[in-house]
């Protein structure tokens, strides 16, 4: 209800006030429309006291104060918020009559590399030659020279029929609680991977296991001849089974029977038999491991942190400001500019490890089943130049073939195709293509392919050139997953994978491409090729090596003569940028050694 | 001397007693009332998530097992029966509000953990920044926005106005850029990222670290858990002081030109009584359904954040499980979100008509 009220300020002008505010008083909730006198009065009363200002600038010269000092406080205790510490003085490892350093901690900021969990089923990609090492090294070396000189194990043989194949460990190797490594704990990780039914198995997708052994796992069992000796009995001969066993971690069966023990902390601890030992997990963010003693190897670092960064631009502040001591997957930007710096060192891994490919997809376009015209897409593409602009410098080299250099199957005769867009129209005209639209779908930039966008931006550019129109779609990597069978193109990294996991993903069915409706492949599929599958059926079965070798690098001729369903672009390797007191880092590639080489100079 | 007759005696009120019984009496009908139609909000919610989740390309189970390239596909049908996916979509809702119902907020796939045991390690890192980003960021919005609408038009209104302004504009990803850049790589003040220095052996009970170190009297962590907490808190709470300052300054403005207000200045009481003391308690009634509006946006908006100061939260949790598909966790935190919306505003409703008798009285 409203009152008009009459108030006569004290210069006597009289005004009338009704409104429908709540007025203020002593406290909340009084139902009053005007202004109190008592409130007035007493508010006149304390401010002519100087009580009202006095305590309220007070205070407010208190908050500011406080706040001040605080923030000034906060800031000033700008000690030293690495936790870092120097190792002794000494020299580099491998130095001829030279003691190693010892002692140091060392922080590597990396992007989309931690998981969430260190689960024996769990399918680890990249991780599994990269971190996981650090506590789980692989466990034994493949073959065709990619040694893995932390591996767990000794010696390999397989009978002569390839049903039985003998693994002799290391001598007096040792889980990180202290318990053994021998062939029974051994044999009981293998057994938890391949039977389904094995009381240690977790629910992961033991997608190791199923790609190096098929679903089910063509092994029939695992026994132990001795102490360090076991034999894996196979139901399916294989002439090497070296390579589908280095993906296997070895944890401690006293901690795979732990339930959790992936996120436990005090369960990860012990569960290891690498160089490393986990002392701190935050699923996803960051992972801390101590050098342990026990290894059969020299561990330089008293302490290692592995922390995810998740944008690129804030893992270059992250390493320019001290957080941490090395990055892997800088921007191209940052890492260029960091290798220009002094006070930086770069590492690349040794080979190069991945390759970068653009495959091609689609069964909808008539034109792409001419060969001619994907001829001269590789032709009109500028690879030298995408190098140079879009990789990090130092890191990339030509790629000729998706096979990495240092795996059965690759052809040193195969050459890189050449930049000749002259060439590229002769060929399109030749094939009665006056102009082309072709769909591209990118994803977001990898470690590897650092300027995915930029680079499919300048392929557009130049195929335009040639008279081929191309829009790009960019999408989410579980997007880009489903949808690129629907585009006719996209951009792909490649590990240096044994050959018989690379070619199955593009010569056999059931890979990357579908048929149509009726079951025919495209013209421009390799599988339609009358030599393809009788090639791929002899080099995947192939009892010898030599000759395995022999088929698969006449695939890949193949492949480049005649069938040309992917363009190689680049051999990128993995690199980190650190500071000039960090030495020995190894970037993640097969031939991991787990940083134990790593060590820091304070002084 | 005022002639006793201006001043006029104040109306009879009302007795106390039966104006308490209908004030709480109203309250409870309005918690009653909302709480009743938060099931259907849930539902809906529920519902609406569910079926968005469905309709983006992607197969968890794919890439639960390692992707196109690794994963064999006997393995990812497996997967996918043994989570239910080959089931009819109806289905599929149908167990996941069954579930929901007991309580079980699902299982997470790219976590291979609860649900909600994921939610308890990741929600304190959350609340902790979104409660630092509160306590910067609302004093400084309303101290904004009361000087501003103090001096209307003034060069310092405009100042006021652009830093709001600009506060809700700017990308906050790169204002987090810029502060770790200023404070971090070129003063070295403060650390750029995570919420403890490496190697560090602090043990959390809460989850809350400021909040451990206080429980623990161990004021030299509490330094250094702040010094962490400083950059991504103070790029967190730009965008609520903006907010707040536009909305603070339209309300004070509104109420400064009343004429209650006008008369207290005739009567000679100074501006600082006048705003605190006269305007403030109706001018500051709107901003407490902002409140309710921010507050639950910070604690899923904090994702940008999170991945530039690499803060272990909610946001970048959330992230992560919509690129890998792990619908549980979209739709569980989604859901989760949701309650703390509608429980959010439900308080803020309930405080304004604490505050506010008209309310109540309506």
């Amino acid at each position: 209800m409203e009152h008009p009220v009459d108030v006569v300020p004290p210069d006597g002008i009289q005004s009338r006030q009704s409104n429908g505010l709540m007025t203020p008083s002593r406290g909340w909730g009084i139902t009053m429309t005007h202004v109190p006198d008592s409130e007035i009065r007493r508010l006149l009363e304390l401010e002519q006291q100087g009580q009202l200002m006095g305590r309220r600038g007070f205070i407010a010269g208190a908050m500011t104060l406080g706040g001040a000092l605080a923030f000034g406080g906060l800031a000033g205790c700008a000690g030293d918020d690495s936790n870092g510490s120097a190792g002794t003085l000494g020299t580099a490892p491998g130095t001829a009559g030279a003691d190693a350093m010892r002692g140091g901690s060392l922080r590597l900021g990396t992007s989309g590399v931690v998981f969430p969990n260190f689960y024996l089923g769990t399918s680890f990609g990249v991780q599994l030659v990269s971190y996981v090492q650090f506590a789980w090294p692989t466990f034994m070396g493949s073959p065709a020279g990619v040694e893995l000189e932390n591996a767990l194990a000794e010696s390999y043989a397989r009978s002569d029929d390839g049903l039985i194949h003998t693994i002799v460990l290391r001598p007096d190797l040792l889980f990180h609680d202290g318990s053994p490594i021998d062939a029974e704990a051994v044999a009981e990780n293998y057994r938890s991977c391949f039977f389904a039914d094995h009381p240690l198995r977790d629910d992961g997708a033991y997608t190791m296991t199923s790609g190096g052994f098929g679903v089910p796992p063509a092994v029939d069992r695992v026994d132990v001849t001795d102490e360090l000796t076991l034999e894996i009995h196979l139901t399916t001969p294989r002439a090497d089974i070296r390579d589908a066993l280095s993906t296997h971690l070895v944890m401690n069966p006293a901690v795979l029977a732990q339930p959790g023990y992936g996120t436990d902390v005090g369960a990860l601890r012990d569960a290891g038999s690498g160089p490393f030992r986990i002392t701190g997990f935050q699923p996803g963010s960051s992972v801390e491991y101590e050098g342990f003693e026990g290894f059969h190897r020299d561990v330089l670092l008293d302490r290692l942190r592995l922390e995810e960064i998740g944008d690129p631009a804030a893992m270059g502040l992250a390493l320019r400001s001290g957080q941490v001591d090395g990055a892997l997957g800088l921007s191209k930007s940052d890492h260029d500019a960091f290798v220009e710096d002094p006070d930086y060192t770069l590492f690349v891994s040794e080979p190069a490890a991945f390759s970068v490919v653009f495959v091609f997809s689609s069964p909808r376009k008539p034109e792409l089943e001419d060969r001619r015209v994907r001829e001269a897409i590789a032709l009109a593409m500028n690879r030298e130049e995408y190098r140079d602009a879009f990789f990090s410098a130092g890191t990339v080299s030509p790629s000729t073939q998706m096979m990495h250099p240092s795996r059965a199957g690759y052809n040193p005769d195969v050459e890189e195709w050449p930049y000749d867009p002259d060439r590229a129209r002769e060929l399109l005209d030749e094939a009665g293509v006056e102009r082309l639209s072709l769909s591209l779908l990118g994803r977001p930039s990898t470690n590897y392919i650092p300027e995915l966008a930029a680079l499919l931006q300048a392929m557009q550019a130049d195929l335009e050139t040639v008279g081929i129109d191309v829009e790009i779609t960019m999408t989410d990597p579980a997007s880009w997953f489903v949808e690129r069978p629907n585009y006719d193109g996209w951009m792909t990294n490649l590990g240096p994978e044994v050959p018989t996991v690379i070619f199955p993903l593009f010569f056999t069915p059931g890979q990357s491409m579908p048929a149509d409706d009726e079951g025919n492949w495209p013209s421009h599929d390799p599988r339609s090729h009358p030599e393809v599958m009788p090639l791929m059926e002899a080099a995947m079965g192939a009892f010898d090596p030599d000759e395995q070798d022999r088929l698969f690098q006449q695939l890949t001729q193949l492949h480049q003569d005649e069938i040309l369903m992917y363009i190689p672009l680049a051999l990128v390797g993995s690199s980190a940028i650190a500071r000039s007191q960090v030495h020995g880092v190894q970037p993640w590639a097969f031939k991991a050694l787990s940083q134990e080489t790593a060590w820091v100079d304070e002084t | 001397m005022r002639p006793e007759s201006a001043i006029a005696e104040p109306p009879p009120t009302r007795e106390r007693g039966s104006s308490k019984v209908s004030t709480w009496g109203s309250l409870r009908s309005l918690i009653l009332r909302r709480l009743a139609i938060l099931p259907l909000i849930l539902l809906g919610l529920s519902l609406l998530v569910f079926t968005l989740n469905r309709m983006v390309p992607g197969d968890p189970a794919l890439i639960y097992a390692g992707g196109p390239e690794r994963a064999d596909p006997a393995v990812v049908e497996q997967i996918r029966q043994d989570w239910g996916l080959d089931q009819p979509i109806v289905v599929q809702y149908v167990r996941y509000v069954g579930q929901l119902v007991q309580g079980d907020l699902g299982w997470s796939f790219s976590q291979r953990d609860e649900v909600t045991s994921v939610l308890a390690q990741r929600v304190p890192a959350t609340v902790e920044l979104s409660v630092a980003a509160l306590l910067l960021g609302v004093p400084l919005g309303l101290g904004l926005g009361v000087f501003a609408a103090w001096r209307q038009k003034s060069m310092a209104d405009n100042a006021a106005t652009f830093f709001a302004i600009g506060g809700i504009s700017v990308p906050i990803f790169w204002v987090g850029l810029m502060l770790a850049y200023l404070f971090s790589v070129v003063l070295g003040w403060f650390p750029m990222g995570g919420r403890m220095p490496a190697f560090s052996d602090f043990e959390s009970r809460t989850g809350i670290y400021s909040l451990d170190a206080v429980l623990q009297g161990d004021f030299s962590t509490l330094a250094t858990v702040l010094r962490h907490l400083a950059l991504p808190a103070i790029t967190l709470a730009i965008v609520p002081a903006a907010l707040i300052a536009r909305y603070a300054r339209s309300s004070f403005i509104d109420v400064l030109g009343e004429n209650y207000i006008r008369t207290a200045r005739a009567y000679g009481i100074s501006p600082i009584t006048i705003v605190s003391r006269l305007a403030a308690k109706n001018a500051v009634l709107p901003l407490i359904t902002v409140l309710g509006l921010i507050i639950p946006g910070l604690l899923v908006g904090t994702v940008l954040v999170e991945i530039v100061f690499s803060w272990p939260g909610v946001g970048r949790f959330l992230l992560d499980a919509l690129t890998t598909r792990d619908y549980i966790v979209v739709q569980s935190v989604t859901l989760l979100v949701g309650v703390l919306y509608v429980v959010v505003n439900l308080l803020a409703d309930i405080s304004y008509a604490l505050l506010d008798p008209r309310t109540r009285r309506s």
